[in-house]
């Protein structure tokens, strides 16, 4: 009898004993290890819909942390407000082989508001921890609950948010009552959901992945990229700090947004009604009318965020925006939208995913609530759909710019949602088109002027300068251009608020020793301003599309006159290249003392194959190339 | 420290994005950052404990930040320079042979001395291993690539760290058809950091420094140097700088120095103009480009 409990007591130690050193750092697949900072042994999320107002988000998580570049990936933060609840969380660490060397719990998390300094207000709070743990490898298991009290948005699940992670393990699963109905989406997922019931009766999904490898940075990724995996769910029926609500498409979601969140707030002040009245009564145009009162929405009110609970998603009142003069995005699209309705103009409330880097546009096939983060005004003119961004004081009306430009957005209308697409701007309408007239004299100073607009997107290109004072326009312009002793004599600024809006920029400019000159050689850049240095990394076996998220084109004509007497010590250039994605032109001209170049370059947006890759850097280093091109100059005999 | 029986002392000084000390009366907040002060014997040595790549007696460059104030257990607190004796020193040497195929081959070797040594580990380090830093260095490299590489002393952070890269240069400039070669194609200097017309404040280089570039070149037979580099000798009043470049042919070879020394670690606002001057003409050294062509 003994000798079974003896036997049984060994067996349990050695039970625990496997238990922890499953995390040993050997047991790691070997594929998992290259260019891997931290990787994922196991990780199990659990959403669980209790009810409308109760939902359980459980995660139990084991990192391996290899070097101290995994620190950030193993650092645990949790987002909280007063409708998410952090039920607990706790955790272990472990050395490399798998036995435990600390331990800790909530009290051992830094508590901080997430207050960006931007928002004027803001409820959200982050709880963090950091393991102080400096000899690598490392590895930390842990355990957290939330509960949320609402169902219209959950956590989407991407087991392989970043670069340098790997993933031995990952599974997410999805419980809910037999009535709770969701729809998913999953992005690249590539085994089958498995749905089921539990021992309690309950509906459940899972997904899971094994063995992701590393996700190497390739520069010109799509948005959803081949590495990306993700599962979106959204429900069916939901409630949203207690406003109830149903949904199966875009149409219904954008009918609930439009009644539940934004009918109700559009009421006016009768005189601020009779003013907008009067203010456009002798205008006859429904577009210049509405232009006229976004410039007084514009002139009248400032931007501010607010992210606080429901406010997240209802605007503010238009009626205390009146009072008030200040709203965050929602608010003032919905204030506008009041104020153009006391005219009798039809406007769309419009979500939108806003974001420079990428086009991001609303699913097609899938609705869901947090695929925007923006709104935006939709003036539905009879073939002349135009578009506002609310929260400027100065850009034009009817110009978006590169933040909600080219994507499907949500217009939420009384009639329902209906999907949308904001205006492309081209390759040929984002446009930097400079002309300059330079001298260069025998001592290498070069002096003269140049003239550039700026069209499209690249209208705000010189946003950050316009507005400052004089003093500050040349020292920034001096980091802009690449001219040593860039001096800058003059410079003004012409903004032309159109539809189609221009920025111009005058500039007089003085350089001393732009042009070295020596033993009777004058040398210098022909390329004085507009230079590239940067070339796309290689990449080698490339996995993704080449993506070339928006187009543009730059045109410069510049003429120098150079001392008399000279020529031209070698081939002067002449460069063309011709691709599917860009073309680039170079070319000068010497005639007597005229030295005339010019350039053309044009870079088309879209989604190319990724053996075009290589093509890319190529055409690149082509335009590197010629726009180091050095003019070298000789005296005549 | 002193437990060990080493005298230590603790340094509370201000960082540089904090701004200066003040020296006129004491206030606590003026301070953010604290050091160890180690005496041995009648020497000092100032510490950081926060990072593990810092070799010994060596402060970042956030520290070295006008004065620190002093406070020990036992003597009253006292001011101390934080102009520190350290140095940031590389020194690259190229040892190329010119090919048929208008390919430049052969070694380059990086050394790296003092705080030059302790950044370059820095940056390596922001990799999970050496042969992914290189990985990056050859994929961002124009015209450039690395065919071998060793890196030694990654760990010995007393020692000079070492890069030594076996490299091919293509130096045919489809543009004008001829052979040109810039030695400066990593880390080349290519815009002023100095704009200002004038300049009212002195300029904190933190430490002095001292950069190298010497750079053989063998060329076949039936190749001349058609345009060989500029040769510049320029320095600084008192002693505060210079730049120098020589050139010296010999049969089917030459060989190139280039030499940037900043010999303070901080300089006046009078020195401003000359400290701009020399780095302009770094640059057009920098910018230039050496012609080989094939004898006819």
């Amino acid at each position: 009898m003994r000798s079974i409990i003896i036997i049984c007591t060994l067996l349990l130690s050695f039970g625990l004993a496997n238990a922890q050193a499953i995390y040993d750092v050997n047991l790691i697949p070997k594929e998992l290890l290259p260019h891997a900072s931290a990787v994922v042994r196991d990780e199990q999320v659990t959403i669980d819909v209790k009810d409308l107002d109760n939902v359980i988000y459980h995660v139990k998580k084991a990192i391996t942390v290899l070097n101290k570049n995994g620190d950030d990936i193993a650092h645990m933060a949790l987002f909280y407000d007063k409708s998410t609840i952090i039920k607990y969380i706790k955790g272990i660490a472990l050395n490399e082989f798998g036995k435990q060397i600390a331990k800790f719990n909530e009290s051992d998390f830094l508590d901080q508001s997430t207050v960006d300094g931007f928002s004027l207000f803001e409820d959200e709070r982050v709880k963090h921890y950091i393991p102080a743990i400096t000899e690598y490898p490392y590895t930390i298991v842990y355990e957290y609950e939330l509960k949320y009290k609402q169902t219209l948005n959950f956590r989407n699940w991407d087991p392989l948010p970043e670069t340098n992670l790997s993933v031995e393990n990952s599974t997410f699963t999805f419980t809910c009552k037999p009535d709770f109905n969701i729809r998913y989406k999953e992005t690249n997922v590539p085994g089958k959901v498995v749905t089921g019931t539990n021992s309690q009766g309950l509906k459940t999904y899972t997904w899971n992945v094994k063995n992701l490898k590393t996700i190497k940075y390739e520069p010109y990724t799509p948005y959803f990229d081949n590495d990306f995996i993700s599962v979106k769910i959204a429900p069916e029926k939901f409630t949203y700090y207690g406003i109830p609500g149903s949904f199966t498409n875009w149409q219904e979601l954008g009918k609930w947004d439009y009644d539940k969140l934004v009918a109700s707030r559009q009421e006016l002040p009768t005189e601020t009604v009779e003013h907008v009245k009067d203010l456009t009564k002798d205008i006859t145009d429904p577009k210049l009318k509405a232009k006229k009162i976004y410039e007084y929405m514009q002139r009248k009110t400032h931007y501010i965020s607010v992210q606080v609970g429901v406010g997240g998603y209802q605007p503010f009142l238009a009626s205390d925006v009146d009072h008030q003069n200040y709203g965050d995005c929602k608010a003032l699209v919905n204030y506008t939208q009041a104020l153009l309705k006391a005219v009798n103009i039809e406007s769309y409330y419009c979500v939108v995913e806003s974001g420079r880097n990428y086009k991001v546009s609303m699913l097609n096939d899938f609705a869901s609530m947090q695929q925007g983060n923006h709104i935006i005004l939709c003036l539905p003119f009879k073939n002349d759909t135009t578009w506002a961004d609310c929260t400027s004081q100065s850009i034009p009306f009817g110009y978006l710019g590169d933040f909600t430009d080219d994507r499907t957005v949500l217009a939420c209308t009384p009639n329902g949602g209906k999907l949308m697409h904001t205006p492309k701007y081209t390759a040929q309408d984002n446009l930097e088109s400079r002309k300059a007239s330079f001298v260069l004299i025998e001592s290498g100073e070069l002096s003269g002027t140049m003239s550039t607009i700026f069209k499209g997107v690249d209208y705000e290109d010189r946003y950050s300068v316009v507005n400052e004072p004089h003093t500050e326009q040349i020292k920034k312009l001096q980091e802009i251009y690449p001219v040593n002793n860039l001096n800058i004599e003059h410079v003004d600024y012409k903004q032309e608020k159109s539809y189609d809006p221009v920025t111009t920029e005058n500039i007089k400019l003085q350089a001393r020793d732009y042009a070295t000159a020596s033993d009777g050689r004058i040398y210098f850049f022909l390329n004085p301003v507009n230079r590239r240095t940067n070339v796309p990394e290689k990449v080698m076996n490339r996995k993704n599309s080449v993506y070339i998220n928006r187009g543009y084109t730059d045109e410069e004509e510049i003429t120098y006159t150079v001392p008399a007497g000279y020529h031209s010590e070698k081939k002067l250039l002449d460069y063309t290249i011709d691709k599917p994605f860009g073309k680039f032109i170079a070319t000068m001209t010497l005639d007597g003392n005229k030295l005339l170049y010019k350039r053309n370059l044009q870079v088309i947006d879209g989604t190319y194959s990724k053996d075009t890759y290589q093509d890319l850097v190529d055409f690149y280093q082509s335009v590197v190339d010629a726009d180091g091109y050095t003019v070298s100059l000789v005296k005549n005999p | 420290m002193n437990s060990a029986g080493i005298n230590t002392e603790a340094v509370l000084l201000s960082t540089r994005d904090h701004g200066v000390v003040n020296s006129l009366y004491p206030a606590t907040n003026d301070f953010n950052y604290v050091v160890a002060k180690v005496n041995i014997g009648d020497k000092s040595y100032l510490l950081d404990g926060t990072d593990p790549l810092l070799s010994f007696g060596m402060l970042p460059l956030h520290c070295l930040n006008d004065r620190g104030r002093v406070f020990s257990l036992d003597k009253p607190s006292y001011w101390i320079d934080l102009n520190l004796p350290q140095k940031e020193k590389s020194t690259r040497t190229l040892d190329l042979t010119l090919q048929d195929n208008a390919i430049l081959k052969g070694t380059c070797t990086n050394y790296f001395f003092g705080y030059e040594a302790y950044k370059r580990r820095v940056a390596i380090r922001k990799f999970n291993t050496p042969d992914e830093f290189v990985e990056k260095l050859n994929a961002t490299s124009q015209h450039v690539k690395i065919i071998k590489f060793e890196i030694g002393n990654l760990d010995s952070l007393e020692a000079p760290l070492v890069e030594t890269y076996t490299i091919e240069v293509d130096i045919f400039n489809k543009l004008d058809n001829r052979l040109s070669f810039n030695p400066f194609f990593w880390d080349k200097i290519d815009t002023n950091p100095f704009k200002l017309n004038e300049r009212s404040y002195p300029v904190d280089m933190g430490m002095v420094s001292d950069d190298r570039l010497m750079l053989t070149v063998h060329l076949p037979d039936h190749y001349i140097v058609e345009v060989p580099p500029q040769v510049v000798d320029i320095a600084m009043p008192n002693s505060g700088g210079r730049f120098i470049t020589s050139y010296q042919p010999d049969n089917n070879s030459f060989t190139f120095a280039h030499v940037v020394l900043l010999s303070k670690s901080i300089y006046s606002s009078e020195e401003y103009p000359y400290l701009k001057e020399l780095y302009n003409r770094i640059i057009v050294s920098e910018k230039a480009e050496m012609i080989f062509k094939k004898k006819i």
